[in-house]
């Protein structure tokens, strides 16, 4: 029979309601398999008018507020499982979630989405969808209906 | 810190690579767990043509055989301990799915995914992220082995 092991599980953060409802099952997996959990935020590039040049002023800063919410989630969430270091990614999320899962020798990844179906779905379900498509590991997938 | 209830987990099978890594990752969730594990085929229709009146006999000798191949599947894929269950349900297989994820009360559903290829994953999207999109419950999607086993 094929051997089934979870030692590294991947938890994307993005702060919204979908994604800490996720963190419940994360931890849950965890401790099912006495896993280890990698946080990790990614940060989006916003397409700025030219003239607000506001990004490298506020890049710096985006990024620890980031990571002081992690460690805060950390606590709350996985305050019983083994962590790593929470990291913080830049770039489209689901193709750094998908790089980052290969990297770093993830065996699952425990995702939040919403439960949009059309228009919305096409514009807030595609890194769900992304990642359930391109990883190399599996992943559970928390649907969240508003 | 809260946790879920995983009591019932539901594992769509087609007896392909990719439904036999999912049943592996399920059979694992329920050992430890303790959920009760049920394994879904789902017959999806086929269109005939009127004049074949036979429908009904190939219709019968299918369930026959696939209830004693999920039965198989079942002794051979499953420790004793793990409770497990078989079910055969008729339809599209994505609706099928998702109509007993709802009809039946799961807590997860673990599928597996199947290479995807080009156009038609574009037009329809496949079966597993249907049932991503449309299932009530949590869905634990997972690859081919080969395609893991690097």
């Amino acid at each position: 029979m094929h051997q089934v092991k979870i030692n590294n599980i991947l938890a994307p953060v993005d702060f919204s309601d979908p994604g800490i409802r996720a963190l419940t099952y994360a931890a849950q997996m965890a401790n099912l398999f006495d896993a280890t959990v990698l946080m990790a935020y990614v940060i989006e590039p916003v397409p700025m008018p030219a003239e607000l040049s506001m990004a490298s002023v506020y890049q710096p800063d985006i990024e620890d507020r980031a990571l002081e919410r992690l460690a805060l989630i950390g606590e709350t969430h996985f305050a019983d499982c083994h962590r790593e270091t929470p990291i913080i990614l830049h770039g489209h999320a689901g193709t750094e979630l998908v790089k980052c899962a290969s990297t770093q020798a993830i065996d699952l990844i425990v995702l939040g989405t919403h439960g949009y179906s059309g228009i919305k779905h096409l514009l807030l379900g595609s890194t769900a969808e992304y990642v359930v498509r391109s990883a190399p590991c599996p992943v559970l997938t928390i649907r969240h209906d508003e | 810190m809260k946790t879920v209830e995983i009591n019932k987990i539901l594992v769509p099978v087609d007896f392909s690579s990719a439904s036999l890594g999912a049943l592996a990752h399920a059979e694992e969730l329920a050992h430890r767990t303790g959920a009760e594990l049920h394994l879904l085929y789902v017959i999806e229709p086929v269109v005939a043509p009127m004049e074949f009146n036979t429908a009904a006999i190939i219709e019968a000798n299918q369930t026959d055989r696939i209830n004693t191949k999920l039965a198989e599947l079942r002794n051979t894929e499953v420790r004793h301990g793990v409770k497990a269950v078989t079910l055969v349900a008729e339809g599209e297989a994505a609706s099928a799915i998702i109509r007993t994820v709802e009809e039946q009360d799961f807590d997860l559903v673990v599928m597996g995914t199947h290479g995807h290829s080009g156009f038609r994953h574009l037009l329809l999207g496949s079966r597993a992220e249907r049932v991503v999109r449309g299932a009530s419950c949590p869905v634990l999607t997972v690859g081919p082995i080969d395609n893991r086993d690097k």
